[in-house]
């Protein structure tokens, strides 16, 4: 003791205080501003514009004039159909994706059906085009009068057999592409039960159909549900699809709504931010279902270790299970693809037939060499790489820093920062989008037209699945290890360095290339945002659409699979060579 | 100069209080045990000494440098105390080798490759790990690991060493191995230590001195034998294995007369406080035959379960009012005691500690609120 | 390899085919300069030897524009063949452009150099929003421009007048039952085969619908709607639906698809005996551009007769006096001042604007 108590006045006492204070309130609070700045503004502004008389724009924020004109928009027959027919698709293409995404997993998780890591496959590449390609896709194919699909069959001396401009093809087509999630969620539940709980059930006399039903299904309800959840949420909360294949159907959905108003001349930014908080309001309702059921069920049957499970004999259905597998391959992966690489090589934008086409002259690589060599397209590729990498490598950093804060260190106020960081999720991407917009053209710094707006736009959309990565993987590693290094002589930003992000490397390796896929596919929230300067692919792909130029649209969309099935493929290797390497 | 001190600690978290205006003095070479239930602050002190926590007020210093001050504001890092710390789970970096693990304090203060290379080599046969060097840390057994982690601590040469459960993690045979391993190794180096532990048994065999935590203060301290022989309340004769606690209420200085019966109990002398207790170790009461013979107090009563333990056999026996107590036996008595036969109990009034329940002044309402401590296993998290 | 050459050719013939309007002088030349270094072109001054000079060095200029892709991108290429000045195209449906520009405009990011849009409540919210600058026309131009081109005292100007008409995909419709008029499309066999643009898409659907009330009456526009027609968000996507035969018959600017059919679109445009809707594309020059003099160049030559000999060729009416009638292909279009042509006024538009589209949106069940 070199000081005696005595000695010490009170205001060192407080100085000394109040400086360990302010020093352990430095990062949460840098954070809290950014996070404010990310996600709590956009939200705010949305909130405000449906109070406000005046769209903000840059020294246009009005805080006067509030009014609650805005909301009477929700009470019209527009928002009201388009509201119902939200709910119908949602819940539609969910029971669809469901259905689609619960077979396979069990097929391919529980069965002896044949070829089941091709089915596994089949389970999981739709998850890798996005869903507007695939809309976009079927819009060639199936559309009334000139679809390929109703060309074919004519060809073939048949009558007309698709018709997607209607809320059942937009049903099909959402729950085409979201079945992936309901796929992956449910398979890996099913696979990780604990086997031993089968296994008691047959011992206690259960025949394995029994087991299924009893047991089986029961335990895999938290994830089904879940998944529906998810499914819904996305589903309802999808622009691009909606867009492209509602549209044409009149077939309003609260996002185009959205997205109609926005467009409206003179735009109509209040009544659009106050259908937008209808949006939100359904999706927290939902959200908020969700955890009351999950919550209630939150068995711990899945005992991680992937132990062998006794496969269930589908018997006869065997191949009919891969045959179903095969034929939502077929209208997932495979039309799609032919159609898109169809389309672009064909040299007129009218197809009279499609077996014709082979044999005429009709077909040429014309379009599709123009479009891969356009400047355009060129450029968009190239700001969809930059952004995507930029947005997936910021992301994951502070998705670490936030998660670390929350799970690691008693900071005052951690949790509020593990709330924002949520926040998104309950937010569609198209209302964030134009919060996002708002937000930056109103904060007085050059952002506005760079790309740096997207990246930062991504960060702000994708921080959730970030959160949620990186907490997962620091809830992995014990604080000890951390903290044992602390002792040992490190300080504590060292330990985190040599001790804890090694430790983590391969889960913030995954985590970093979902946001990297995540902000290759999207295309809602940069809708408002980009400029012509910095449009990404998926935005020219959308442009392209709007602006009748469809071959170009199509033969970009292909260029874009394959980035993004190589991106993926690196993905997996990547992600697979660095769990092998201790 | 290491000897630790510790005065008027006192830590929180949020409206639960881990530790209550704690005071603690340990001299240079000893190794005292924090003793007592999860949750009871004997861990949270370990760490505030650590400096993995700060606490809200107090003092600590380690020989004549103040670690932390709250009025002074003074708060060193941990990393810069120089304490060396073996954690529960021992927190070996799966992703080093045994050499890195060890050789990592000494990489951090900058020191020259070849004198790393003899410190860890030295360092890992001290704790009989020579020829592991090259290990992958992650392909350790427990027992491995625990040696690798003190390894890594005394390679630092720190002032003081903290050791939280250190043992708890290994089966039970290694763990006694290793407590005398430990015990020796810390006389051989004469290393300043604490160690936490909910464990007596350990307590008792790696202590130079026990300090008995409650409820976030050191409610007893003492040498193991002391605390041993003279538990101050029945709860910590509780916890350090006394099985019969049984409610009395005081008839005079030397008879206490047990609640809701008419047993009474002739007994040594006692200081009266509101809620007494009668502690018996079970193995301080007579059965049989020899009862009546070798005891102030008779007692009869019906067995109610026998378990034999091979040298020993114990018997729950029911009195009159209802008591139950624990008696051990030797074998013989097993033979020929079956539930439902009458016995009689003897108990030498030398046997009886009449006590109170708790040491007066703690404050038990404050029970089941208290930041559970870190019990976790490698894996799994603190919440 | 044969088909592709022959289609290679036929697109340089089409590009030909349109640069004859500015072939006048000297064809295909990159700079026309007279011994003073002044840009002319079929005898007009388009620009001084100063600023042709300096619009050189400025370089490439983005050109925000709500006319359609195809028509704009031959624009561009005319004009970079006669100047060797780049122009970069963003196409934006003029609804969409308008909210782009007023954004980035508030935002002190206006990424144009000029822009050209239709819609009169467009316009004149941009030059509300200070988004224009006037341009420096030469007197050789200026004199030449229709009195009605000038707005705001030259602040912005009318660059032509399109034509909105409809059109069918001559590969699903035989020439015999092709519909010839307006009163055709209301026969039943269009019936779920029919496309029309959502009125609140620009000045070209508010023009159409006024067009549609004023000539056609309600009644036709009631049963155009009972035809149960594809609503589109923009004329571009309708004419692409067209183009493939999604749909078979639907309204559309004759330039839009006239270009398309350019390229390859089956698309035959009418011209209906009960007329057209006309409707300009205003022109004005970004406040905020930093390439003022290449700006001026491009709009000093839209307005040139070299730059309205080229909007004539692509179906637009021309504000350039004694300009020859608009043509499509073979077919020439009535004069300007026949009764073909149904051209609102500024203000007419203006004060119709609102009660026509919640109208068209009432008559289409059209909610939004």
């Amino acid at each position: 003791m070199t000081l005696e108590k005595s000695e010490l006045t009170r205001r060192e006492q407080t100085l000394g205080r109040a400086r360990s204070g302010a020093r352990r309130l430095t990062v949460p609070l840098i954070l809290y501003a950014v996070l404010a700045v990310l996600i709590i503004l956009p939200i705010a502004l949305v909130v405000l514009s449906a109070f406000s008389t005046s769209t903000p724009r840059p020294g246009q924020i009005d805080l006067v004039n509030l009014t609650l004109a805005n909301f009477s928009t929700l009470l019209g027959p527009g928002v009201r159909g388009a509201a119902i027919n939200s709910l119908i698709v949602g819940v539609g293409s969910s029971v669809l994706a469901l259905a689609i995404g619960s077979f396979l997993a069990f097929v391919t998780a529980r069965t002896n059906a044949p070829a089941r890591r091709f089915l596994y496959f089949v389970g999981l590449v739709p998850m890798f085009l996005p869903s507007y390609v695939g809309a976009l896709a079927w819009s060639l194919l199936g559309g009334e009068n000139a679809g390929l699909l109703n060309i074919l069959a004519r060809d073939l001396g048949l009558p007309a057999v698709a018709d997607i401009y209607n809320i059942s093809g937009l049903i099909f087509i959402l729950g085409l592409y979201y079945a992936p999630y309901a796929f992956l969620l449910i398979h890996s539940s099913l696979s990780l039960m604990n086997p031993d709980l089968e296994e008691a059930a047959r011992v206690h006399g259960s025949s394995p159909r029994t087991v299924l039903r009893k047991v089986t299904f029961p335990l895999s309800l938290p994830a089904i549900l879940g998944a529906a959840i998810l499914i819904f949420t996305l589903t309802v909360e999808n622009f691009p699809v909606a867009q492209i294949i509602g549209n044409a159907g009149r077939v309003d959905t609260l996002p185009t709504y959205i997205y109609r108003l926005m467009n409206a001349a003179p735009a109509r930014g209040n009544e659009a931010a106050a259908v937008a908080i209808a949006l939100v309001v359904i999706v927290l309702i939902v959200t908020a279902i969700q955890r009351r059921i999950v919550s209630k069920r939150t068995y711990t049957t899945v005992s991680g270790k992937g132990l062998r499970l006794t496969p269930v004999n589908l018997g006869w259905f065997r191949v009919p299970a891969l045959v179903i597998g095969c034929l939502y391959f077929a209208l997932s992966t495979v039309l799609p693809m032919l159609a898109l690489f169809f389309v672009t090589i064909h040299k007129s934008p009218y197809v009279n037939t499609v077996l014709g086409s082979f044999t005429s002259d009709a077909l040429g690589f014309d379009v599709f060499i123009d479009a891969l060599e356009d400047d355009v397209v060129l450029r968009a590729t190239v700001n969809s790489v930059v952004v995507a990498i930029a947005a997936a490598l910021i992301g994951t950093l502070l998705s670490f820093i936030v998660s670390y804060l929350v799970n690691r260190t008693k900071v005052p106020g951690r949790n509020g920062l593990g709330y924002i960081s949520m926040l998104p999720l309950a937010v569609p991407s198209i209302v964030l989008g134009l919060g996002l917009l708002w937000t930056w053209l109103m904060i007085p710094l050059p952002v506005y037209g760079t790309l740096l707006v997207l990246v930062i736009a991504f960060v702000a959309a994708q921080l959730p699945q970030g959160y949620q990565g990186a907490s997962s993987s620091i809830l992995q590693i014990h604080g000890d290890l951390e903290d044992s290094a602390v002792m040992h002589g490190a300080g504590r930003v060292r330990a985190i360095w040599k001790i804890t992000a090694p430790l983590l490397r391969v889960p913030l390796t995954s985590t970093f290339l979902l946001l990297l896929m995540l902000s290759m596919r999207e295309l809602t929230v940069p809708l408002f945002l980009f400029t012509t300067d910095t449009r990404l692919i998926s935005i020219v792909i959308f442009d392209d659409f709007e602006n009748g130029i469809l071959q170009r649209s199509a033969a970009t969309s292909l260029l874009y699979c394959v980035v993004i099935f190589v991106l993926a493929y690196l993905a997996r290797r990547f992600g697979a060579d660095q769990r092998n390497t201790r | 100069m290491s000897h630790i001190s510790v005065s008027d600690l006192t830590l929180t978290y949020g409206d639960t209080t881990a530790v209550k205006a704690l005071d603690l003095d340990i001299a240079e070479g000893e190794a005292l045990v924090l003793l007592g239930q999860s949750g009871c602050g004997k861990t949270s002190t370990m760490r505030c000494i650590a400096g993995l926590e700060t606490p809200d007020t107090g003092t600590i210093s380690v020989g004549d440098r103040t670690l932390f001050d709250s009025r002074l504001g003074v708060n060193r890092p941990p990393h810069k105390r120089n304490i060396g710390m073996v954690f529960q789970s021992y927190a070996i970096w799966p992703h080093m080798t045994v050499f890195e693990n060890v050789a990592f304090s000494l990489q951090m203060k900058r020191m020259n490759k070849a004198e790393i290379k003899r410190k860890v080599s030295d360092t890992l046969e001290i704790v009989g790990l020579d020829g592991f060097a090259d290990r992958g840390a992650s392909m350790l057994s427990g027992g491995q690991m625990q040696r690798v982690a003190l390894a890594r601590s005394l390679a630092m040469e720190p002032s003081v060493m903290l050791l939280d459960e250190p043992l708890s993690n290994l089966d039970a045979r290694l763990r006694q191995r290793l407590r005398g391993d430990l015990r020796e190794l810390q006389t051989r180096l004469g290393l300043t230590s604490i160690y936490v532990t909910h464990d007596q048994e350990e307590a008792l065999a790696l202590a130079d001195r026990i300090a008995m935590m409650q409820f976030g203060r050191i409610v007893q301290i003492g040498t193991p034998s002391e605390i041993y022989a003279r538990p101050l309340s029945a709860s910590i004769a509780d916890f350090l294995g006394v099985t019969n606690n049984i409610p009395v209420t005081a008839l005079d200085s030397s008879m206490v007369q047990l609640v809701d019966s008419d047993v009474r109990l002739r007994v040594d002398g006692f200081e009266y406080a509101d809620a007494l207790r009668a502690c018996i170790r079970a193995e301080d009461i007579v059965i049989g035959d020899d009862a009546a013979s070798s005891s102030e107090n008779v007692v009869l009563g019906e067995i109610v379960t026998t378990e034999f333990h091979g040298a020993t056999a114990s018997y729950r026996v029911r009195v009159k009012g209802g008591v139950e107590l624990n008696v051990l036996g030797t074998k013989h008595h097993a033979t020929g005691l079956r539930p439902g036969d009458d016995v009689s109990l003897g108990i030498p009034s030398a046997a009886i500690q009449v006590i109170p329940l708790d040491v007066p002044g703690i404050d038990t309402a404050a029970a089941g609120d208290v930041v559970p401590e870190s019990t976790a296993a490698m894996g799994v998290t603190r919440t | 390899m044969r088909k592709r050459m022959t289609v290679g050719l036929a697109g340089l013939a089409a590009a030909s085919l349109l640069l004859a309007g500015c072939s006048g002088g000297a064809a295909g030349g990159s700079a026309e300069t007279n011994e003073n270094g002044d840009l002319v072109i079929d005898g007009e001054l388009i620009a001084s030897a100063d600023v042709y000079e300096a619009a050189q060095e400025e370089g490439s200029i983005v050109f925000y524009t709500g006319a359609s892709e195809q028509s704009e991108s031959d624009v561009a290429e005319a004009f970079t063949e006669a100047t060797g000045i780049e122009i970069e195209i963003v196409r934006l449906a003029p609804n969409k452009l308008s909210e782009r520009v007023l954004s980035e405009r508030a935002a002190k990011k206006l990424g144009a150099d000029v822009i050209r849009t239709s819609g009169e409540d467009l316009v004149a919210g941009f030059a509300d929003a200070g988004v224009f600058e006037p341009v420096e026309l030469t007197d050789d131009i200026s004199s030449a421009l229709i009195p009605e081109a000038t707005y705001d005292d030259g602040l912005y100007y009318s660059s032509f007048d399109r034509i909105y008409s409809f059109g069918y995909n001559n590969q699903v419709i035989s020439d015999e039952d092709a519909p010839k008029n307006w009163s055709d499309l209301l026969d039943p066999e269009f019936a779920g085969k029919s496309g029309i643009v959502q009125v609140g898409a620009g000045g070209s659907t508010a023009a159409l619908t006024r067009f549609q009330l004023d000539t056609l009456g309600q009644d036709w526009l009631e049963a155009y709607a009972a035809n149960d027609p594809r609503i589109f968000d923009s004329s571009a996507s309708l004419t692409d639906s067209l183009a493939r035969g999604e749909i078979a018959v639907g309204t559309i600017p004759v330039a839009t698809a006239y270009s398309a059919s350019l390229d390859g679109a089956p698309i035959t445009i009418a011209t209906p005996e009960e007329g057209a809707a006309a409707y300009p594309f205003y022109l004005g020059m970004s406040a905020s551009t930093d390439k003022t003099n290449a700006v001026t160049v491009f709009v000093n030559w839209l307005l040139s007769s070299a730059g309205q000999e080229l909007a004539a060729s692509m179906g637009d009416y021309p504000v350039h006096k004694d300009m020859p009638n608009p043509t499509i292909g073979d077919v020439e279009l009535p004069s300007a001042d026949s009764d073909f042509v149904h051209r609102a006024s500024l203000d007419e538009s203006l004060d119709n604007l609102e009660s026509d589209a919640e109208l068209w949106m009432d008559i289409f069940g059209y909610t939004g």
